[in-house]
């Protein structure tokens, strides 16, 4: 497989307030991102624990992004 | 910050390329910078190809290097040595990004590689239950030491009334793979109460 057909899989921490407020807006106003994120949607970006990001990878994510 | 630090060293020690966790903030109305963040994220990620390509380490031995982090950063040792660093990083008052990961990285890593192989050396899931008791009860004797005598009466109430609590709770915590005998969960029900007194201790 070449690295430009490679579509990671990036697993997506992000706060309610901010990131995901942003990720939605960035919709909104159709803005073009990347179709690679899975989104996790938390209360808080505090709420994240390093254990989630862990089993986040055991479970075959390729990168983890952690938005506040 | 401090978790950020935290995966970072765990991340290392199990030689995995840390770059693949990123921690970044944008405010619900930066649409525009969370689409640069996540633009350049996912490219990082697409150049560093699929987890343990570029780190040389094969899908097996990538799950059980992982699962063995997942153990350790779950595990007391390292969460209570996090807990109280991030304590003392708050008195200190320094904020910078630079001396958290510094810090925690001096203080993290003995917990981090210890924890790390103690569950090389044993290779069971149910192991690590039995390798943390011994330190935990090292915490518990210092927690006494420090906390003064007459502490004690005044917590054995709340101790009992929080052993009661914690019984069905410690039943529920013993997961699945390990095989969970009568005699087990006697251990982890003996065990909780006593981590609930020294937190009665540290109230009063």
């Amino acid at each position: 497989m070449s690295k430009e057909e490679y579509n990671p899989k990036v697993l997506g921490f992000l706060c309610n307030w901010c990131c995901y407020a942003a990720a939605d807006a960035a919709g909104v106003s159709r803005y073009q991102y990347p179709p690679n994120l899975r989104t996790i949607r938390v209360m808080c970006t505090g709420r994240v624990d390093p254990s989630f990001v862990l089993r986040g990878f055991v479970e075959g994510a390729d990168g983890i992004f952690t938005g506040g | 910050m401090g978790m950020n630090a935290l995966i970072f060293n765990v991340l290392k020690e199990l030689g995995i390329n840390p770059d693949r966790f990123s921690l970044q903030w944008a405010s619900a109305a930066e649409a525009p910078r969370f689409v640069k963040l996540i633009t350049e994220f996912t490219d990082k990620i697409k150049k560093l190809g699929p987890l343990g390509e570029s780190e040389g380490i094969g899908p097996d031995e990538l799950q059980a290097k992982l699962k063995k982090g997942l153990a350790a950063v779950s595990s007391r040792k390292v969460r209570m040595v996090y807990g109280n660093t991030t304590k003392t990083i708050r008195k200190e008052g320094i904020f910078t990004p630079e001396y958290i990961s510094s810090v925690i990285e001096e203080k993290l890593k003995k917990a981090i590689v210890g924890a790390l192989s103690a569950e090389v050396e044993e290779g069971k899931p149910a192991a690590p239950e039995k390798k943390r008791a011994p330190a935990k009860q090292d915490a518990e004797t210092k927690e006494a030491q420090k906390a003064p005598a007459k502490a004690k009466p005044a917590a054995k109430k709340p101790a009992e009334k929080a052993s009661k609590k914690a019984k069905p709770a410690a039943k529920k915590k013993t997961p699945a793979p390990l095989k969970a005998s009568a005699a087990k969960k006697k251990v982890v029900a003996n065990k909780t109460p006593a981590k609930k007194k020294t937190a009665a201790k540290k109230k009063n």
